[in-house]
C-alpha cells in the first residue's frame, strides 16, 4: 500500500504547494458487556488517506478511500478544483519542514500480542474481570472492551516520509450493587500485558461494600477528594483549553493568561504524547513533528498553549508537536503536585469535612472564557468526616438510583485550590471526556456543591 | 466514465446478507452508504480550512448464537466483507440477546430534494452573518460553523426488505461571547434541517444572534442577582428550556436500552425500569411525542437503520409514561415490537436506540397569560450550561437570559438564575402551556464509541408551579 500513498502524494504535488498525506489502515473492535456477559461485537476495518493541501493561503483537509484504477487521479483533480475555489486563510503559515527529525517514539505504541490477540485471550480476560467484580459485591456488571490496531504512513512536502504502527486496548466496567449504587473502573494501554483484567473488575466494585450507611447532604462548600476518574475528567477539559485553537475561538479560560499564574504554585500540568502506554501517545504529530513533552503549566504559571507549525509561526513561537493540521490538540495530560502523599488514605486523613467523588460526567460550561462550569458525580460519592469515610451520599429517594449532587465552580479557582495529591498515578479515559489523563487522587478545597432536597 | 463507488457496490449488499445467512445468522441486514460532507468554520472573521469528506462503505449486521454483530468496512469488496465477518467471530459460547424478526417485508425509496450545493453560497452566508454581528462592539468572540452533508443508503435484510434513501443535512452553529461591565457571557445558537443550504437564507441568523447579544449586554449591565432560587414558586420557562428538558429527562430515560441497562457503562441508566413502566412522570398537562416523520426536520427519517417504518411515538400521555423507544434488540428482550428508533451516525457505528424530534405538546394559552398567571416569579428565556445525572433524575439549567415577574408583568433582568430540580418534581409542576410549539436542533451523543445524531427538541412556553413546603 506504500505505492498508493506515494501515488496520491505525487499527484497532489501537481496541484498544491503544501501536501500532507497520512495513509492508514485501521481495525477497531468493540465488545459490549451487558449484565455480566459479552453481548455484541461491533467492528470496522478501514483504509483511508487523510489529505491536507495548501496552495498559497488556500487550504483544505479531505480524505480518500476509493483506490480503484483512475479514482485517485479523479479525486486529485477534484481537490485541485476545490482548492482553487476556496477563500484564502490569511493566518495560514505552512507545515513543518523536516530538519533531521528523529522519531524516538516509533514502535513503542505497538504490541505484537495485542495485534495477534485471539478470542480465547479476550474472552478469558473479560470473564476474569467480571468474576472479580461479582466476587466483590457487584450484583450487575456492564461495560465495553475496545481494541484498536493500525498502521500509518506519513508523507509531506516538508520532507517527512515515515511510518508507524500501533495497538491499544481499553476495558471499562461499571458495577452495580445494593440500592443501585454504582462504581466504575477504566484502564487503557497500548500493550496487552499492561492491562490487568482482574484488577479492573475488582476496582469497578471497590466501593460497593461501603454503601450500607447512607445519608443526604446539604448544599454548601466542601473540600473534595477527587479519585482518578473524576480528576481525569477535569484534566480533559483543561486539555481542551490548552489548544491555541480554542483560545482563539473564545472556548478557553486560559486565553490572555500566558505568563500568569493560573494554578497553585505547587502544581504543574504537562501534555505528553511520549508516555509509555498512553492512550493518546504518538511518535509524530499530523505534520510529522516528533512527539515531545510540553510543560503547559509549570509551578502554577501558564507557559504556553499547544501549537502546530502554522499557529506557532503566527504567534512567533515553536510548534509543540500537537498538530492537528486544522487545530492543535492535546495528547495525554499529566498533573503533578509538589505535595504528594504515598497513599490515598493519607490524603484522606487531611480532610475534615468533605466529599469523596469517585467519578463525574456531563461537565458543561456556563462560560468557557471564565471557566465557570458544573459537573455531576456519576457513581457513588461519600461524606468525609475527620479524615475518614462516613457514609455514602443519597440525596434522591429510594424510587431512584441516583445520588443527587452536583459540583459547580470555576476552573482557575479549582486549579489554585488543589491542596495535594496522593496514591498511585493512573491513566484514565472517560466515556464523555475521552482525552487521556495520568493523575493521582487529589484534594480541591472549598468547592461549591448543590444537592437535591 | 467510471461508475461511482456507491453504484458499483450495490450488488454487495445482497452478497453481505447472504454471506451472514450462510454463516448461520437468525437475522441479517446490510447497508451500503455514501456519506459526503463539507464543513466550514469562521473564527472572528477569519475563515478556517474546510473539511471535505466523501466516503462509501458497507455494514453487515446480524444476530447469531445469542450475539449481535455489526461489521463494516470502507473498502466495499467481497473479500473485505468476508474478512470482516470471519475475522470478528470473537465471541465464545451462547450469548444473551437477539433481534426481533418476523416483520413483513418493506420496499421503499425516498430521496429528499435539495438545491445543488455551491460553496460560494455558504461562504457568502458566513461572511454576511459575521459582518453583521461584528458591528455590535460588545461581542468579543465570534465563531460560525456550517456544514452540508448528504447520506445515501441502500438497505436489504433477510426478511426481504429493500429500502433506498438520500437525506441532505444543512447545519451549524454561531457562538458569541459578549463583554460588558467587566464581565462576559456566552451564547450558542445551533441550526439544522434536512435540506440543502438554501435553508440558511431562511434563518435570520445575524438578527437572532444580535438580539441575544443585546439582551446579554442588558443582563450584564442591569441584571440583578437573586438569592433563594429554590423559593420561587412560579417559573415560566421558554420552549428552549422545555425542549432540552424533554430531551434529557423524558426522551433519554424512555430509551429501552437504557431501561434495560445496555448503556449503563456509557450514556447511563434511567429512572424508568422494566418494573415501573406506566409510572406517573408529571401533571396531566404533560404529553410528549417523538416523531421522526416531520418534514424537513433535523431528526427526519422514514425508515430506521433496521428497516422498520418510523412513526409518531407517544412517550408520555397526560403525565403517564406510555411508550418506550425500541429497536429490534430491546423488542426481542422485552417481548415487544420495535417502533423504528434504531439509528447510527454512519455505517462504521452500531445502530442503537435514538430519539428523533421530541417535544412537549403545546397548550391553548397565550404567552402573556402564562406571565399573568405566574404573578410573581421568574421567566427563563434561554440557557447556557446544563447537565443531568446518570439516572436522569436530577437536572440543572443555567439561565442565560432571565427576568423577574412582578405583578403579572416582566421586570428586571436576572443574572444568575439556575433551575435545578428533580425530574418528577419538574414535570409535576407543569401548570400551563402556551400554544406556540418551537423546536431547536441538537446533536445527541450516546454509545461507545460515542456517536452523535441530529435531533430536534422543543415545546411551548410553560408555567411551572412548584409547591413549596
Amino acid at each position: 500500500m506504500q505505492n498508493t500513498a506515494k501515488e496520491i502524494f505525487e499527484l497532489l504535488k501537481e496541484v498544491a504547494d503544501d501536501v500532507v498525506v497520512n495513509f492508514a489502515k485501521r481495525n477497531d473492535a468493540y465488545i459490549k458487556i451487558y449484565e455480566g456477559r459479552n453481548e455484541s461485537l461491533s467492528g470496522t476495518y478501514s483504509e483511508s488517506a487523510t489529505v491536507f493541501v495548501a496552495k498559497g493561503k488556500r487550504v483544505l483537509l479531505t480524505s480518500m478511500n476509493d483506490f480503484r484504477n483512475g479514482a485517485i487521479r479523479n479525486k486529485v483533480k477534484e481537490i485541485g478544483s476545490a482548492l482553487r475555489s476556496e477563500n484564502e486563510k490569511p493566518d495560514y503559515f505552512g507545515i513543518a519542514e523536516n530538519r533531521s527529525f528523529k522519531y524516538k517514539g516509533k514502535g513503542i505504541n505497538f504490541d505484537k500480542k495485542l495485534w495477534d490477540v485471539d478470542s480465547e485471550m479476550l474472552n478469558d480476560g473479560i470473564l476474569s474481570a467480571i468474576n472479580a467484580a461479582m466476587s466483590n459485591k457487584a450484583e450487575k456488571v456492564h461495560g465495553m472492551l475496545s481494541l484498536y490496531r493500525y498502521t500509518e504512513e506519513l508523507l509531506t512536502s516538508g520532507g517527512v516520509d515515515t511510518e508507524d504502527k500501533g495497538t491499544a486496548i481499553k476495558l471499562s466496567l461499571r458495577s452495580f450493587g445494593r440500592e443501585g449504587f454504582s462504581s466504575q473502573a477504566i484502564e487503557a494501554a497500548r500493550h496487552l500485558a499492561a492491562l490487568n483484567f482482574e484488577r479492573i473488575g475488582k476496582e469497578s466494585a471497590r466501593f460497593l461494600e461501603m454503601t450500607r450507611s447512607t445519608k443526604s447532604i446539604e448544599s454548601g462548600v466542601y473540600d473534595i477528594l477527587y479519585l482518578p476518574l473524576a480528576s481525569g475528567n477535569l484534566m480533559a477539559d483543561i486539555g481542551d483549553a490548552m489548544s491555541i485553537g480554542n483560545v482563539e475561538g473564545g472556548f478557553s479560560f486560559l486565553a490572555g493568561k500566558k505568563g500568569k499564574y493560573v494554578a497553585s504554585k505547587d502544581l504543574s500540568i504537562y501534555d505528553d504524547p511520549t508516555i509509555k502506554d498512553g492512550f493518546g501517545s504518538y511518535a509524530f504529530d499530523e505534520e510529522g513533528v516528533p512527539s515531545k513533552r510540553t510543560a503547559v503549566i509549570k509551578d502554577g504559571k501558564l507557559m504556553t498553549y499547544l501549537h502546530n507549525t502554522s499557529t506557532a509561526r503566527k504567534y512567533k513561537t515553536k510548534s509543540t508537536g500537537n498538530a492537528g493540521l486544522i487545530e492543535p490538540q492535546a495528547s495525554n495530560i499529566i498533573l503533578e503536585h509538589r505535595k504528594s502523599y504515598s497513599s490515598m488514605e493519607k490524603l484522606l486523613r487531611g480532610v475534615d469535612r468533605g466529599i469523596l467523588v469517585t467519578n463525574t460526567w456531563y461537565t458543561r460550561f456556563k462560560d468557557y472564557e471564565t471557566g465557570e462550569f458544573s459537573t455531576v458525580p456519576r457513581d457513588v460519592a461519600f461524606v468525609i468526616r475527620n479524615g475518614g469515610i462516613e457514609s455514602a451520599i443519597k440525596n434522591i429517594g429510594k424510587d431512584s438510583i441516583g445520588i443527587g449532587i452536583r459540583i459547580s465552580d470555576r476552573m482557575e479557582r479549582m486549579l489554585k485550590s488543589i491542596r495535594a495529591e496522593g496514591g498511585e498515578r493512573v491513566q484514565v479515559v472517560g466515556w464523555d471526556e475521552p482525552m487521556p489523563a495520568f493523575v493521582k487522587p487529589f484534594v480541591v478545597e472549598k468547592v461549591k456543591v448543590t444537592a437535591a432536597e | 466514465m467510471q461508475k461511482n463507488l456507491f453504484d458499483e457496490s450495490r450488488d454487495l449488499v445482497g452478497f453481505a446478507v447472504s454471506k451472514a445467512e450462510r454463516y448461520g445468522a437468525d437475522y441479517a441486514e446490510a447497508t451500503l452508504e455514501r456519506y459526503s460532507v463539507e464543513n466550514h468554520v469562521m473564527k472572528n472573521g477569519i475563515i478556517s480550512a474546510p473539511i471535505i469528506v466523501e466516503e462509501t462503505g458497507i455494514r453487515v449486521r446480524f444476530a447469531k448464537g445469542g450475539y449481535i454483530y455489526s461489521l463494516s468496512t470502507n473498502q466495499p469488496k467481497k473479500e473485505s466483507i468476508e474478512k470482516a465477518i470471519e475475522g470478528n467471530m470473537l465471541l465464545r459460547g451462547e450469548g444473551p440477546t437477539g433481534m426481533e424478526t418476523g416483520r413483513e417485508k418493506v420496499s421503499a425509496e425516498y430521496k429528499i430534494r435539495y438545491e445543488r450545493y455551491d460553496p460560494r453560497v455558504v461562504h457568502e452566508f458566513m461572511k454576511n452573518v459575521d459582518r453583521e454581528i461584528a458591528r455590535f462592539k460588545p461581542i468579543k468572540y465570534r465563531y460560525i460553523s456550517t456544514g452540508f452533508s448528504t447520506v445515501s443508503r441502500y438497505y436489504l435484510n433477510s426478511e426481504g426488505s429493500e429500502i433506498e434513501s438520500r437525506i441532505p443535512y444543512s447545519d451549524g452553529f454561531v457562538s458569541i461571547s459578549v463583554e460588558s461591565n467587566g464581565a462576559t457571557r456566552q451564547r450558542n445558537i445551533q441550526f439544522g434541517a434536512t435540506s440543502g443550504v438554501e435553508y440558511f437564507a431562511t434563518l435570520n441568523l445575524a438578527e437572532k444572534a444580535l438580539e441575544d447579544a443585546r439582551n446579554m449586554e442588558k443582563v450584564l449591565n442591569n441584571g440583578i442577582n437573586v438569592t433563594g432560587q429554590e423559593s420561587f414558586e412560579n417559573i415560566v420557562i421558554s420552549s428552549e428550556i422545555a425542549g432540552i428538558a424533554v430531551h434529557e429527562s423524558i426522551g433519554h430515560p424512555n430509551e429501552a436500552d437504557r431501561v434495560l441497562g445496555r448503556e449503563a457503562a456509557q450514556a447511563g441508566t434511567s429512572y424508568v425500569t422494566p418494573e415501573n413502566l406506566g409510572l406517573h412522570i408529571g401533571s396531566s398537562e404533560v404529553t410528549i411525542y417523538d416523531d421522526p416523520t416531520i418534514k424537513s426536520s433535523y431528526g427526519f427519517y422514514l425508515y430506521d437503520d433496521e428497516g422498520i417504518e418510523a412513526g409518531k411515538r407517544t412517550i408520555v400521555e397526560n403525565g403517564v409514561q406510555k411508550e418506550l423507544l425500541h429497536n429490534r434488540e430491546s423488542a426481542f428482550i422485552m417481548k415487544s415490537r420495535s417502533n423504528g428508533s434504531s439509528r447510527s451516525t454512519g455505517i462504521s457505528y452500531e445502530p442503537i436506540i435514538r430519539m428523533a424530534n421530541t417535544y412537549l405538546a403545546p397548550g391553548k394559552a397565550d404567552f402573556d397569560e402564562l406571565i399573568e398567571e405566574a404573578r410573581d416569579g421568574i421567566y427563563v428565556k434561554n440557557f447556557t450550561e446544563w447537565n443531568i445525572d446518570d439516572t436522569r433524575s436530577f437536572s440543572r439549567y443555567q439561565g442565560n437570559e432571565a427576568y423577574l415577574i412582578k405583578n403579572g408583568r416582566l421586570g428586571k433582568p436576572v443574572k444568575n438564575f439556575v433551575l435545578e430540580t428533580k425530574t418528577l418534581d419538574f414535570w409535576s409542576a407543569v401548570a400551563m402551556r402556551d400554544k406556540e410549539l418551537v423546536m431547536y436542533p441538537g446533536t445527541c451523543g450516546k454509545g461507545e464509541p460515542e456517536q452523535g445524531v441530529p435531533v430536534l427538541m422543543g415545546g411551548p412556553d410553560v408555567l411551572l408551579r412548584f409547591k413549596k413546603g
